[in-house]
């Protein structure tokens, strides 16, 4: 029984990083309809923000929580800015072409990213550690199942993050036209509001979260490399069809069931499976109820 | 001339090309050789899975993974079924043997992913076909009788330029006969508007699984042809990135026009070799050649989404797409 | 199966639709709606905009499976079946939107029309022995009579996407008639043309009904074209079916004046 509820504990720490990332891939589907391929390498350009960042800032800020959320900032804003370029420069003008030259668009900035970020003058194609942050105590809980620090970090921001988004969508005045543009973007811009502005801020707050993923992830798992971003990326698409996408509530949920889905069979079947395990989640949730979880069923409409 | 003949004209034309240029390429160097292969390979995959994202219109992005299969199918079979070949004709009969038997192998995968995954659309399909292809690769990942993660080694190295090329031609001449034809005009109309194919009693489904268990069947083919040239085979070969490289020829090659794909193909194989040797103002192309090669996908399709050799538009399904609801 | 053009007694009913209900999600789109098409008819199915019209068509050929109630056609029961199921079963259509195959040529839009007749699938068609040439030629023979037949011969190798606006509506109806059908249902031939087309259009549709013996129901605006060529016309407002009869009842029914002014015309 403990054993069970460690795995959830770590599994719900690991769901609520894929959470952050799910929440970008849902909301940017959210207002454009198309499934941003290269959100998994932004998330991987998150890392390397905060490994680049925090020799500068420690000087300054000391050993203390100050220097981590200047990290936390210093990536989501730089990844936020990213995703804002990207849209700019590479979906803007595609805006009204199909789908598909789109998606492999994507896949091409996604491609870019990862092997510009192999090239030595950037990044190195090696493993580099990132910094420890935080100090890593270990709370028994009881029965022995513990928690460590970094997982308590991760569960404060993340759900932080998440409260955050909530007001910003639902109180905000660009939030209001967030939720318009993604019900009927013509009506919406129809009404006055400046779709284009509400898309860059889509991106812009989509990408930020990944980038504080990214540091949550990267304190959780120190190894960082410039494909760091595909599988994590992948499983967070996911998790966002798992809960419906489009759906921001939904994306919370799957990123949650995705972590603990995975931590579960990596403890009770098989490390090599946990990979599999997401995949299969996918294709029976595509097959099954293609709306997801939590989005809306409706029949297509011919 | 007989109409009935001419296309096998094109066909006995097409061999001979094959056995001319197999002089020609006797006199080259074997790294040359080597790319000469994988673009003969390249070319058989992306000329099938045009048949799934040219002409039927659908978005598969799991070629490779069907790939695999044929490649592990055909490969298990030679190393462990058949017996040691030496001379070149049972070689070359062991060959067609094992290819055959990757190609089933593939084709069936293609039938168990293609029946229930067909009634997505669009990117969700290619989403769904991507999660395919990671999966058959973890699952390929955990089977030490196929040699796991280290992969299969010491496949007998039947391929020959030969064979990979004699095999194109067949495959070029299977799907550009069919094509033809008042049964394979179905295929188009599937993509230009499924709908009104429906409408004019296509049995839309039945096209679907046909064009996908046919392009997995030659996937597989091609899969078992990189198996016996290369000797060893790992799960991580055909991995997501194998996919996405065979989707851009077909997209490159104007997405249902046989000889763009084939061209584009031969271009994108060769490109990062190409870069690979390249210097200029004294930097070193070989380093960023992945990046310029993604860079040059961006910006194609910015520019020229329909292809350097476009027939097809996207117009025609962009259309159909958005006028959704008939009334 | 036979749909070939079979002579029988012109009083049969072709299609029988029996109280039919289209729900999506919480709108009613159509609400228990029940019509029959005799053999060799020419009907028309009117109503303001939003009415369901598109939706019955949509019933009838399979689009959608009614919620409720049963479609008969020939005495078979077709509701619920797919939709190529029923094109071979005899009914074909035309679009609203007019639905060629863009990159297809003339012909070969037609051609597809035979697609189902054609005995040669895959494999057939890789070694095309036996039959094979004699089938593709007749396929090529009858498009090109039908092509001819509607003055379309000439343009027979163009790409339908060039084509003008009413040229690619005449193909659709030639495409439509190569599956050789019974029911031919039109929706909106008449959109977009100028009166000259509509009066040819309105021979074309006699013609059609005559030379090929098969029954007709069309989704029209233009009241000129509805009142010239319909022997019988059915109107739906909001999804329920407020009139049926000849086009002098219809025109002079109180609760059609109504659908079509509004409140103001008490």
């Amino acid at each position: 029984m403990s054993e069970f509820l460690q795995q959830v504990i770590n599994g719900l720490s690991l769901g609520a990083i894929y959470a952050l990332i799910a929440l970008g891939y849902t909301m940017i589907y959210g207002v454009l309809r198309f499934i941003n391929f290269a959100h998994g390498d932004v998330f991987m350009v998150g890392a390397y923000i905060g490994f680049y960042a925090f020799p500068k800032l420690q000087p300054l800020l000391g050993d203390g929580y100050g220097t981590a959320v200047a990290v936390l900032l210093a990536a989501m804003i730089g990844c936020g800015l990213l995703g804002v370029t990207i849209e700019r420069l590479a979906y803007r003008p595609l805006r009204s072409r199909p789908k598909l030259t789109v998606l492999i668009t994507a896949i091409g900035i996604s491609l870019f990213l990862e092997y510009t970020g192999q090239l030595p003058v950037v990044f190195g194609a090696d493993y580099k550690t990132f910094p420890t942050l935080i100090p890593e105590t270990t709370y028994t809980l009881f029965g022995g199942v513990s928690i460590g620090s970094t997982q308590i970090l991760v569960f404060v921001v993340a759900l932080a993050l998440m409260a955050a988004l909530r007001v910003v969508v639902l109180r905000t005045k660009i939030g209001t036209a967030m939720r318009a543009v993604s019900m009927n973007m013509n009506a919406a811009s129809l009404m006055g509001i400046n779709i284009n502005r509400v898309i860059s801020f889509t991106f812009f707050l989509g990408s930020s979260l990944a980038g504080a993923g990214a540091v949550l992830y990267a304190i959780s798992y120190p190894k960082i490399n410039p494909l760091m971003g595909i599988l994590p990326g992948l499983k967070a698409f996911v998790a966002a069809v798992l809960g419906g996408i489009g759906n921001i509530a939904g994306a919370t949920l799957g990123g949650f069931l995705i972590g603990t889905a995975e931590t579960m069979t990596a403890g009770y079947i098989s490390p090599s499976y946990r990979d599999a395990i997401v995949f299969g989640i996918l294709i029976l949730i595509l097959i099954l109820k293609p709306s997801g979880l939590l989005g809306k069923g409706g029949a297509e409409k011919v | 001339m007989s109409t009935i003949l001419r296309p096998y004209l094109y066909l006995a034309g097409g061999i001979a090309l094959v056995l001319v240029l197999n002089l020609l390429v006797g006199g080259i160097g074997s790294y040359d050789q080597r790319i000469v292969v994988n673009i003969g390979i390249n070319m058989i995959l992306a000329v099938s899975l045009n048949l799934v994202n040219g002409f039927t219109g659908q978005f598969s992005l799991g070629h490779a993974g069907f790939m695999s299969v044929g490649a592990y199918a055909s490969a298990a079979f030679t190393t462990m079924v058949l017996p040691a070949a030496s001379d070149p004709m049972s070689q070359g009969l062991y060959l067609i043997v094992a290819l055959l038997v990757g190609g089933l192998a593939a084709a069936v995968a293609g039938l168990l992913v293609g029946v229930p995954s067909l009634r997505l659309k669009g990117d969700y399909l290619a989403i769904v076909t991507l999660g395919f292809g990671e999966i058959i690769r973890v699952i390929l990942q955990n089977v030490s009788s196929l040699g796991g993660a280290l992969g299969l080694a010491n496949i007998p190295r039947h391929t020959t330029f030969l064979w990979v090329f004699i095999i194109l031609v067949f495959v070029v001449f299977v799907i550009e006969r069919v094509i033809r034809t008042t049964y394979g005009k179905g295929f188009l109309a599937v993509r230009d508007d499924e709908i009104a194919a429906e409408a004019m009693g296509v049995n839309t489904t039945r096209y679907k699984v046909v064009a996908f268990v046919v392009g997995a069947f030659f996937a597989g083919i091609a899969g078992g042809l990189y198996a016996h040239y290369n000797s060893l085979i790992k799960p991580d070969d055909f991995g997501f990135l194998k996919s996405v490289e065979i989707v851009v020829m077909v997209i490159l090659g104007g997405m249902g026009s046989t000889y763009g794909v084939i061209f584009a193909a031969a271009a994108l194989t060769y490109l990062p070799e190409w870069l690979r040797s390249f210097t200029m103002f004294g930097i070193k192309f070989s380093d960023f050649r992945m990046s310029i090669y993604s860079l040059v996908l961006i910006v194609l399709m910015l520019v020229r989404p329909q292809g350097l050799f476009g027939g097809f538009s996207f117009k025609g399904r962009r259309a159909a797409a958005k006028k959704a609801p008939i009334g | 199966m036979n749909n070939g053009f079979k002579e029988s007694a012109p009083t049969m009913t072709l299609l029988d639709i029996g109280n039919v209900t289209m729900r999506f999600g919480g709108l009613t789109a159509v609400s228990e709606f029940s019509d029959t098409i005799a053999e060799n008819a020419l009907v028309g199915l009117i109503g303001p905009n939003g009415a369901g019209k598109t939706t019955v068509f949509n019933m009838i050929t399979g689009v959608y499976t009614p919620t409720v109630g049963t479609i008969t056609f020939e005495s078979r029961s077709i509701a619920g079946r797919k939709p190529f199921q029923i094109a071979h079963a005899g009914i074909a259509r035309t679009f609203q939107n007019i639905r060629l195959f863009p990159s297809l040529s003339v012909s070969d839009n037609v051609r597809i029309g035979f697609n189902r007749l054609a005995r040669n699938r895959f494999a057939g068609s890789i070694f095309q022995l036996g039959g094979y040439q004699r089938e593709e030629e007749n396929f090529t023979r009858e498009t090109d009579q039908l092509l001819e037949k509607f003055g379309l011969l000439d343009k027979r190798d163009e790409l339908a996407r060039n084509l003008s606006y009413g040229d690619q509506r005449r193909v659709e109806i030639v495409r439509a008639m190569a599956t050789r059908p019974r029911l031919l249902l039109l929706d909106e031939p008449a959109a977009g043309m100028n009166p000259t087309e509509k009066s040819e259009l309105m021979a074309l549709i006699r013609y059609l009904r005559d030379a090929f013996g098969i029954a007709i129901m069309l989704i029209e605006h233009d009241m000129k074209v509805v009142m010239g060529i319909c022997e019988r016309v059915t109107v739906l407002d909001y999804g329920v079916k407020i009139a049926s009869g000849t086009p002098e009842e219809v025109k002079n029914d109180p609760r059609v004046v109504e659908a079509y002014l509004g409140e103001s015309a008490h």
